[in-house]
C-alpha cells in the first residue's frame, strides 16, 4: 500500500531519486484509474519559494528522520500551484437556501414517504375522491413538517458548533510573527504552532517540538478510542525550528509530496511524524507543525461517514408481509374495479345521474378510486407518517435507551453501562442462533500475569513475587544461572515499544503499551529487578539491580501479524549491537540457528497446555559489518516509495534470521468473571458458540476447557490439515464418526486457521454439516479477516441463521460489523471494538443479559408490533372491501374521512407504543434461570408466515364479524333500530362498524398484554374513552355551517350511544369477534403451563446433578489440596497443574 | 504527568427507578382453563337470559309488508294510456312518461291488532342510495336555507336543464325523492274508516332544527319568494315549496324530504313515512284487527332498475324492529360460552391440575 507521506521532496538534484521518484508515480499512475493524479503537493506557507538552495528527502515512517542537503542545485520539476479547501470543517447538511428544497427531496427520497406522495396526488387528482384528500395531504405534511423542523433544529445546533469549531482561534506564523487567527482561516502549507491539551486543528506534519529531540505525545481517543499516549517525532531537519524565528528566518524550504487525501485512518495513525486533526497534544509544552491537510481534506473528515446499515430478521420479514398486503390490494382494487365496471354496465340506475365509464379515464378513475380507498390496508404509518414516529421510533428509542439504563449491566469496575449503537437490531438481539467469541479480552480479562519462563531449558516460576528456578531435585537460588537469567530479563526489558508515564506523585513508573502482554512482560522485569526507566534520546535506559544502563535503540521491528513477532536492534552499553527478538514461537523457533530451541518448543508446549500464552525471546548478535548491511536495507526498504510494505517484509526477513534462543515466556490471561455460566446459560439457549482465536491450538483448548466452552463429556475432534485433500478427508473423518456415535454424544471441533482456509475454499458443505453437529467450535490461529469469513460462511448458508460476533480488539472489528449483531467489549485493546459494534458491553457476562432478557423482550415486543398493524390494518379497512358489494361497488366509504386518517393516528396508536416499551412475557428472573426459554424464538418464531397468517386471518375474521354482524343488524330491521321507529342511515352502519374496529382492536392487544402496568392500563383505555370523547365531539358539531363541512356525521354518533340496540350488538360482536382469540389466548397459557412445568422438572434435576457434581469437585479440590501440600514439590508438573484448575475452580465458586 | 482520561462519571447516569430498569408494578393476568371458567359462565348466565328478552321483545313487534311494485291500477287520471284493464301501476306510468297520476288500492287483513304505536314505512329494494355519486349528491349548505348554493357534486342536478338556475334542493339524492302518496283506509262493519296517519315527527329531530333550514322570507310573504331563481328538481312534478300544504312541514323543512336525505345504509332499507294517529277513536291502542286496505298513488318508478316497492306498517320495540336474530345470537352465544365454561372446567380438572 502507498503511504500517507510518500516523500518531502525539496529540489532533490540527484537525478536517479528523482527518476525513481518519477518512475514510481508513473507506475502508480498507471495503476489507478484514468491516470488519475494520486499525490498532491504542499509548500511551506502556502507558496513555492523555490528555486532556492537545500533539499531534504524525509520520510516519516523513519523514526530518526534523516537528511539530505544539497546546495546550489534546482529542479526542472514544475509543480503548479493547487487549490486546496480551507480548513472549514462542516457537519451541517443545509443552508437557509438550499434547506427547503434538498430537506423536502430527502424526505421524499424515501420510499415510503414517496408512496404516499403518490396516494396524496392521485387523491387530489380524482374527481370525485372516495376520501377526503386531506386524510393523505395533512398526515404527510405533518410528518414532513415535523421532520423538517426536527432536522433544522439539528442542524442548527450542527451549524452553531461548526462555528465554535472553526472560529476557534489558532496560532499560525505569519509574516514571520505568531499571529491567532480563527481556525477556518488555517491554510495547507501554514505553520501552526499548538500548546499542550490543545486540540490540532488540521492534519499537520510535526515539524518541531517544545522537546529537543522533537517528539511529542497525542492522544487520539477521538479518533479510534484509545487512551494511551502515542509519541510522534518531528521531521529531523526540522527539529531545530523551535521558535517562530527559527522558522522565518530558516533558508530551507519544504515541499512536501503526500497522497491525496484518503480516509484511511488507522495507516495514518501510524504515521511517525503525522498528527491528525482531532487529536489532542499531550505531555508536550508546544508543538510546530505544518498544515498538509485542512478542513474537508482531514482524515477524520472524511471518516464521517455512516455506517452500513444492518436490517434485522424482523425487517426483512415485515417486507415481505408488506409484499402480501400489496397483493392482497392489488387483487381487491382490480377485483372491484373490474366488478365496478361491470355493474355500471350493467345495473346503473337512471336516479344516479351518471353515465356509465366509457373511456379509460373514467375506468382508470374507478380504478384510482378503490385504490385510495383500500390503500389503508399498507400499515404505511409503520413505515413513514406519525405511527412511525410514534410506535416503531420511540419504541425503537426506548428500547435501546433500556439497554443504556440497565444497572444490571453497569460495570462499577469499569464504571461503564452498557451502549447501544443502534436501535434498529435490538430484536435481532432475541434472534442469534450463532454466537462468534472472540477469546482473549473477552473470555479471559486480558489482564497478563507473568506466570513462568524457560530460558535456556531450565522452567522458572514466579512464586510469591520472586523467580525461582524449577530443579528437578529442589529449588535452589538462582546463582547458578543468574547470567542467562539476567540477558533473558533485559531481552525483556529492552525489546518492546512500551512507554513510560511517571507518576509525580508516588515516583512510580506506570508503563503504557498497546498490548498487554509485552506490558506484563516489562513488569515482571522489573520485578525481578531489570527495571525499563525511560526511553531517553532513542535509548532505552534499564537499571539492572540497581545500575542504570542504556541501550541505545537504533531500529524497531515494529510488531505486525503476518510476522507475529518484533525485533529491536540495540546497542548495548559495551557498544555491541544486538538484534533482540521476541514473538510467536511458530514464527521464532523457524528462524532459529542456535540456542535452546528443542528445550523451548518443549517448554512452550507445555505452557500452551496449561492456557498460558508464550512468547519467545531470541537475539542475534550483529557484527559491524552485518549491521551496516542491515541498516542500508532497512533505510532503503522504509524510504521506498513504492511496495514499500512488501519491501520492509524482505529487510525484516533479512534481519531476523539465525536467532539465538534464550527462552520463553509464560504468561497467564486470567478468566472474565461468570464465562463459564454465561456459556453454559447461552448454550441452553439454543446458541451454537463459535470461539475464533488468534491463539495456539492448545492454550486455545485449554482456555475452552477452563472457561466451560469445552464441556466434560464433549468428544473432541481436531481438524490440522496441510492442504485441500488432507483437509476434506479429515472432516469426512469426523463426519463419519459423528453419524455413527449415539445420540447424545455432544461433539466439539477444533480447527486451526489452515485448515479453515482449505475447508472454506475446498469443501465448506462439509465443514457446515459437520458444524452443525457440533455442541462447540474452536477456531485458532485465526487472522481477523478469517474470523469474519467464517461468519459470512455460516450466516449465508443453510437457514441463514442470526449470528452474533462479540470481540473487543480491532482484530475483531472486521467479524463484529460482519455479523448480523456485532458487540464490542470495553476491553483494553483500545476502543475500536466498541466503535465498530452495534452494541457495547463492558464484561463477556453481560452478554447473557443483553440476549435472554433485552434481546427475547424486545423481539416479542417488535414481532407483537408489526403483526399488530398487519392485524389491524387489515381489521379496519376490509369492511370497506365488503361494503363494495352492497354499495354497487362505487368506492363509497362507510367512514367518514377523519375517522380514516385517526384510526392508526391517534385511537390504535397509544397502546402498541406502550406495549411496545413495557411488555414482558416472562419476567427477567425467569428468562435468565430459563435460557431455553430464547430457544422459542429462535428464526423469528413470532414473524413466520404461519404466525403471520394467524395475525391477518384473526383480523380477516374481525372484519367479517364487524361488518355482518351490524350487517344483518341493518338489513334484518331495515335501519329501523329505535323505539321511535325513525330509521338509522349509512353513516350510522359505518360508525358502528369503525367503533368496533377501535374497540376490539384495543382489546385485542389487550389481550395480548401479559405485562399490565398502569401505563398499559391508561393507554389502552384512555384510547377507547378519547374515542368516544372526540366522536361525540366531532358528531356533534354541524360543520356545514363553515360551508364545506361535511354534516355525514352530524349527531350520527350521539344517536347511536342513545341506542339500545347498538349497544347489546355491539357487546355481542365484541365478544363473538374476540372468542377465537379468548381461546388461543387460553391454549397458549396452558401450552406455557407445560412448558413451565417441564422446565421446574429440568431445573429439579439438573440442581440434583449440580449437588452431585459438585460434592465431587469439592472432593477432588480437597484430594488435590492435598496433593499439593504434601505432594512432590520438586515435580513443577503437578504444582502447576493444581495451580490451573485451581483458577477454574475458583471461576466455578464465583459462579 | 499522568493520563487522566477526562470521563464523565456514567455512574451518576445510572439512575435504579422502576421505569428505567423495566421494573415497575405489573398485573400478570393468566387466562388459564381454571381462571376463565367463571368469566364464560357469567358470561353465559347473562347472554342467554338477555337473548329471550330480545326474542321475546322481537316477537311482540308486530308487522305487515305489502308488496306493491306491480299493483294492479284502480283508477288513472288519464285512460287514454290504459291499453288493458288490468294494466300495473307500474307499466301505466311507464306508458304516460311519469306525466299521469295512476291509483291502486292494495287490501290486506289484520288477524290479530296491532297493539302500540303504529308506524307506516315504504320500502325500496335495490335502490342504491348508498351508492358514492350518488351519497355525494348534495349540498348541505344549500339545504341550511341557501337555496342557490349549489356544489359540483350535485352535477347533473345542479342547474336546471341547459340553464345557469340552480336547482334546489340539488343533486340525485333530492332528484329521487320518494313520491307516492300512501293512505290507509280501514274497513269497519259500518264503512271505511280512514286511518288517520301523521307526516310530522317523523325525520331526526336535529335534521329539523339544525340540518334544514328554509330560506328566509319577509313575514307575511310566502315561501315561494325565499326560493327565487331557482328550478324544481328535474324529476319532481312540483317545487320544493309546494312539498306540502301545511306551511311547517313545506320547503326545506319537509320532513318527507328529510327522511329521504337521509341515505340508507344498504340497497334494501325502509322509511318511515308516517305515524298512525293514535287519538282517532278506535285506534288508541293500536290498529284493531280487521281488513285494510292501502290507497296508493303511483309515482315512483322501481320497475325500470329492477326494485321492489312495500308497503309496512309496524309496531317498534324498544329494540326498534321485528328482529329475531339479535335474541338468537345472543343466546347461541350465550350456551357456546356456558359449554366452553364446562369445557375449560373439565379439563382444568381433568388434566390441567395434574
Amino acid at each position: 500500500m502507498t503511504n500517507f507521506i510518500q516523500t518531502f521532496f525539496i529540489s532533490d538534484p540527484s537525478e536517479t531519486r528523482l527518476e525513481q521518484f518519477h518512475n514510481n508515480l508513473g507506475r502508480r499512475n498507471k495503476g489507478g484509474k484514468n491516470n488519475a493524479k494520486q499525490w498532491r503537493t504542499v509548500h511551506l506557507f502556502g507558496k513555492s519559494r523555490r528555486p532556492k538552495e537545500s533539499a531534504v528527502v524525509i520520510d516519516q515512517t523513519d523514526t530518526t528522520g534523516y537528511l539530505r542537503s544539497h546546495s546550489g542545485v534546482t529542479t526542472k520539476t514544475i509543480l503548479t500551484e493547487e487549490k486546496f479547501p480551507d480548513n472549514t470543517i462542516v457537519t451541517s447538511r443545509y443552508t437557509i437556501w438550499n434547506f427547503i428544497p434538498k430537506n423536502l427531496f430527502e424526505q421524499f427520497g424515501r420510499i415510503a414517504n414517496f408512496y404516499f406522495l403518490c396516494i396524496a396526488v392521485v387523491q387530489l387528482s380524482l374527481r370525485n375522491s372516495p376520501v377526503s384528500p386531506v386524510t393523505s395531504v395533512a398526515p404527510l405534511l405533518f410528518v414532513v413538517t415535523i421532520t423538517a423542523i426536527k432536522q433544522a433544529y439539528e442542524d442548527w445546533l450542527r451549524h452553531k458548533s461548526d462555528n465554535k469549531v472553526n472560529n476557534r482561534s489558532i496560532e499560525v506564523v505569519r509574516d514571520g510573527t505568531l499571529k491567532g487567527v480563527p481556525s477556518r482561516n488555517v491554510a495547507v502549507g501554514d505553520v501552526v504552532r499548538v500548546s499542550n491539551e490543545q486540540e490540532l486543528p488540521c492534519d499537520l506534519v510535526l515539524l518541531s517540538s517544545s522537546e529537543v529531540d522533537g517528539s511529542c505525545y497525542i492522544m487520539t481517543m477521538n479518533l479510534d478510542g484509545e487512551t494511551n499516549l502515542k509519541p510522534r517525532l518531528a521531521l529531523s531537519d526540522t527539529v531545530a525550528w523551535r521558535s517562530c524565528e527559527d522558522i522565518t528566518s530558516s533558508s530551507l524550504d519544504i515541499d512536501v509530496d503526500c497522497q491525496l487525501p484518503t480516509p484511511d485512518l488507522y495507516k495514518s495513525l501510524c504515521s511517525d511524524n503525522l498528527l491528525l486533526r482531532g487529536a489532542r497534544l499531550r505531555n508536550t509544552d508546544y508543538i510546530f507543525g505544518m498544515a498538509v491537510y485542512t478542513g474537508v481534506d482531514t482524515k477524520v473528515a472524511l471518516n464521517q461517514q455512516q455506517k452500513k446499515h444492518k436490517f434485522s430478521a424482523v425487517e426483512k420479514a415485515l417486507n415481505k408481509f408488506l409484499a402480501v398486503f400489496m397483493v392482497l390490494l392489488v387483487i381487491q382494487v382490480i377485483f372491484c374495479g373490474i366488478a365496478s365496471t361491470v355493474w355500471q354496465r350493467l345495473e346503473l340506475p337512471a336516479y344516479m345521474g351518471i353515465s356509465r365509464a366509457t373511456e379509460a379515464s373514467g375506468i382508470i378513475n374507478i380504478f384510482l378510486s378503490f385504490l385510495v380507498l383500500f390503500n389503508y390496508i399498507i400499515p404505511i404509518s409503520l413505515y413513514v407518517t406519525i405511527g412511525r414516529f410514534l410506535s416503531s421510533e420511540l419504541q425503537k428509542f426506548f428500547g435501546a435507551m433500556f439497554i443504556g439504563w440497565d444497572i444490571k449491566m453497569y460495570d462499577s469496575k469499569m464504571d461503564e453501562v452498557a451502549k447501544a449503537n443502534t436501535s434498529d437490531l435490538n430484536e435481532e438481539l432475541g434472534q442469534i442462533e450463532y454466537l462468534f467469541s472472540d477469546k482473549t479480552g473477552t473470555l479471559t480479562q486480558n489482564d497478563m500475569q507473568f506466570r513462568q519462563c524457560s530460558i535456556y531449558g531450565k522452567r522458572y516460576k514466579e512464586i510469591d513475587g520472586n523467580l525461582q528456578l524449577l530443579l528437578d531435585q529442589n529449588y535452589e537460588s538462582l546463582e547458578d544461572s543468574s547470567d542467562s537469567l539476567q540477558q533473558f530479563l533485559i531481552a525483556l526489558a529492552v525489546c518492546h515499544t512500551v512507554k513510560t508515564e511517571h507518576e509525580a506523585s508516588t515516583d512510580s513508573i506506570v508503563y503504557q503499551a498497546s498490548s498487554p502482554d509485552e506490558k506484563a512482560l516489562v513488569e515482571a522485569a522489573s520485578k525481578f529487578g531489570v527495571s525499563f526507566r525511560d526511553c531517553v534520546d532513542n535509548a532505552h535506559v534499564v537499571l539492572v539491580h540497581g545500575k542504570l544502563q542504556r541501550f541505545k535503540i537504533l531500529h524497531v521491528l515494529e510488531f505486525d501479524s503476518d510476522r507475529k513477532r518484533m525485533s529491536v536492534i540495540v546497542k548495548d552499553p559495551s557498544g555491541n549491537t544486538i538484534l533482540i527478538c521476541k514473538g510467536a514461537e511458530s514464527s521464532v523457533l523457524s528462524r532459529a540457528k542456535d540456542g535452546a530451541i528443542t528445550h523451548t518448543n518443549n517448554d512452550v508446549n507445555y505452557y500452551a497446555k496449561h492456557g498460558l500464552r508464550t512468547l519467545v525471546i531470541a537475539f542475534r548478535r550483529l557484527s559491524v559489518a552485518d549491521y551496516e548491511m542491515m541498516n542500508e536495507k532497512l533505510h532503503e526498504a522504509k524510504t521506498a516509495i513504492g511496495d514499500r510494505d512488501a519491501k520492509l517484509a524482505s529487510a525484516y526477513d533479512y534481519v531476523e534470521r539465525d536467532l539465538t534462543i534464550i527462552g520463553a515466556t509464560a504468561v497467564e490471561d486470567k478468566l472474565q468473571e461468570c464465562v463459564t455460566e454465561t456459556l453454559e446459560s447461552l448454550r441452553e439457549a439454543g446458541i451454537k458458540v463459535w470461539v475464533l482465536t488468534g491463539d495456539k491450538q492448545e492454550t486455545a483448548v485449554n482456555i475452552s476447557h477452563s472457561c466451560g466452552h469445552f464441556s466434560t463429556g464433549m468428544e473432541i475432534m481436531t481438524v490440522n490439515a496441510n492442504n485441500n485433500v488432507e483437509c476434506s478427508s479429515l472432516l469426512q473423518d469426523v463426519k463419519v464418526k459423528i453419524d455413527g456415535s449415539p445420540g447424545g454424544t455432544k461433539f466439539a471441533l477444533v480447527i486451526n486457521g489452515m485448515s479453515l482456509s482449505f475447508a472454506l475454499s475446498s469443501c465448506q458443505d462439509l465443514l457446515l454439516s459437520v458444524t452443525k453437529h457440533c455442541e462447540a467450535v474452536l477456531c485458532c490461529r485465526m487472522s481477523p479477516l478469517q474470523k469474519a469469513k467464517i461468519v459470512r460462511m455460516v450466516k449465508e448458508n443453510g437457514h441463514h441463521p442470526t449470528t452474533l460476533a462479540i470481540g473487543d480488539g480491532a482484530n475483531d472489528c472486521s467479524m463484529i460489523q460482519e455479523a448480523h449483531v456485532g458487540v464490542g467489549i470495553m476491553g483494553k485493546e483500545g476502543r475500536q471494538a466498541t466503535q465498530c459494534s452495534d452494541y457495547a458491553i463492558a464484561k463477556f457476562k453481560y452478554l447473557k443479559r443483553l440476549l435472554l432478557v433485552h434481546g427475547h423482550w424486545y423481539y416479542i415486543r417488535i414481532a407483537t408490533l408489526v403483526q399488530y398493524f398487519f392485524y389491524k390494518n387489515a381489521a379496519f379497512i376490509t369492511p370497506e372491501f365488503y361494503f363494495a358489494f352492497f354499495s354497487g361497488f362505487s368506492a363509497q366509504s362507510m367512514y367518514d374521512s377523519i375517522f380514516l386518517m385517526f384510526f392508526n393516528l391517534a385511537f390504535t396508536s397509544l397502546p402498541i407504543l406502550i406495549f411496545g416499551v413495557f411488555e414482558q412475557d416472562f419476567n427477567e428472573h425467569h428468562l435468565l434461570r430459563n435460557p431455553s426459554l430464547y430457544k422459542m424464538l429462535a428464526r423469528n418464531k413470532y414473524m413466520t408466515m404461519k404466525e403471520f397468517a394467524c395475525w391477518v386471518l384473526l383480523g380477516y375474521w374481525h372484519s367479517l364479524v364487524f361488518f355482518f354482524g351490524v350487517y344483518f343488524l341493518f338489513a334484518e330491521q331495515e335501519g329501523v333500530l329505535s323505539a321511535d321507529g325513525k330509521t338509522f342511515d349509512l353513516w350510522c352502519f359505518g360508525t358502528m362498524i369503525y367503533t368496533m374496529t377501535v374497540v376490539v382492536t384495543n382489546l385485542k392487544l389487550a389481550l395480548h398484554t401479559e405485562h399490565w402496568t398502569w401505563v398499559n392500563h391508561f393507554a389502552i383505555w384512555i384510547s377507547i374513552l378519547s374515542y368516544y370523547l372526540f366522536t361525540l365531539f366531532y358528531c356533534g358539531i354541524y360543520w356545514p355551517t363553515f360551508r364545506n363541512g361535511s354534516s355525514d356525521l352530524f349527531w350520527i354518533f350521539l344517536k347511536l350511544v342513545a341506542t339500545p340496540a347498538v349497544w347489546f350488538k355491539t357487546f355481542l360482536l365484541i365478544l363473538v369477534s374476540l372468542l377465537p382469540d379468548i381461546i388461543l389466548r387460553i391454549y397458549s397459557t396452558e401450552k406455557v403451563k407445560i412448558l413451565n412445568l417441564s422446565l421446574e422438572k429440568m431445573a429439579r434435576t439438573r440442581m440434583l446433578g449440580d449437588r452431585l457434581a459438585s460434592e465431587n469437585t469439592s472432593l477432588n479440590r480437597d484430594l488435590r489440596k492435598r496433593n499439593y501440600s504434601t505432594g512432590d514439590p520438586r515435580n513443577p508438573l503437578i504444582s502447576s497443574d493444581n495451580s490451573i484448575l485451581d483458577i477454574s475452580d475458583s471461576h466455578q465458586t464465583i459462579v | 504527568m499522568s493520563i487522566n482520561v477526562n470521563k464523565c462519571a456514567i455512574s451518576s447516569e445510572i439512575i435504579d427507578t422502576a421505569f428505567k430498569q423495566q421494573r415497575m408494578r405489573a398485573w400478570k393476568p393468566i387466562m388459564t382453563t381454571g381462571s376463565v371458567v367463571p368469566a364464560f359462565l357469567i358470561v353465559g348466565v347473562i347472554f342467554l337470559p338477555l337473548g329471550i328478552l330480545f326474542l321475546f321483545t322481537s316477537n311482540n313487534v308486530n308487522e305487515v309488508v305489502v308488496d306493491y311494485t306491480h299493483c294492479n291500477a284502480s283508477s288513472v287520471s288519464n285512460s287514454l294510456y290504459l291499453t288493458s284493464p288490468g294494466m300495473s301501476c307500474a307499466d301505466y306510468i311507464q306508458t304516460t312518461n311519469f306525466t299521469e297520476n295512476c291509483y291502486c288500492n292494495i287490501s290486506f287483513q289484520l288477524s290479530s291488532a296491532m297493539t302500540g304505536k303504529v308506524y307506516m314505512y315504504y320500502g325500496l329494494e335495490n335502490f342504491y342510495q348508498n351508492h358514492r355519486r350518488y351519497v355525494r349528491a348534495r349540498s348541505d349548505y344549500q339545504l341550511l336555507g341557501n337555496p342557490t348554493y349549489t356544489v359540483s357534486d350535485c352535477e347533473p342536478f345542479r342547474y336546471a336543464n341547459g340553464t345557469t338556475t340552480p336547482i334546489a334542493p340539488c343533486g340525485a339524492i333530492a332528484n329521487s325523492l320518494f313520491n307516492d302518496s300512501l293512505t290507509l283506509t280501514f274497513q269497519n262493519t259500518t264503512g271505511n274508516v280512514n286511518v288517520g296517519l301523521i307526516d310530522r315527527g317523523i325525520a331526526w329531530s336535529v335534521d329539523l332544527s339544525i340540518k334544514y333550514n328554509n330560506p328566509t322570507v319577509q313575514t307575511g310573504f310566502p315561501l315561494r319568494y325565499g326560493f327565487n331563481g331557482t328550478a324544481k328538481p328535474p324529476y319532481w312534478r312540483k317545487p320544493v315549496y309546494e312539498l306540502s300544504s301545511d306551511p311547517n312541514n313545506n320547503g326545506f323543512k319537509n320532513e318527507d324530504l328529510i327522511v329521504w336525505m337521509r341515505t340508507a345504509a344498504l340497497p334494501r332499507f325502509r322509511k318511515l313515512y308516517r305515524k298512525v294517529n293514535h287519538t282517532q277513536a278506535g285506534f288508541v291502542n293500536g290498529l284493531p284487527s280487521g281488513n285494510y286496505f292501502f290507497n296508493v298513488e303511483y309515482n315512483f318508478p322501481v320497475t325500470t332498475f329492477s326494485g321492489k316497492k312495500r308497503l309496512i306498517l309496524s309496531t317498534a320495540s324498544w329494540l326498534g324492529g321485528k328482529n329475531p336474530f339479535l335474541g338468537i345470537a345472543y343466546i347461541t352465544v350465550g350456551s357456546m360460552c356456558i359449554v366452553l365454561g364446562f369445557l375449560c372446567l373439565f379439563y382444568h380438572y381433568q388434566y390441567a391440575n395434574r
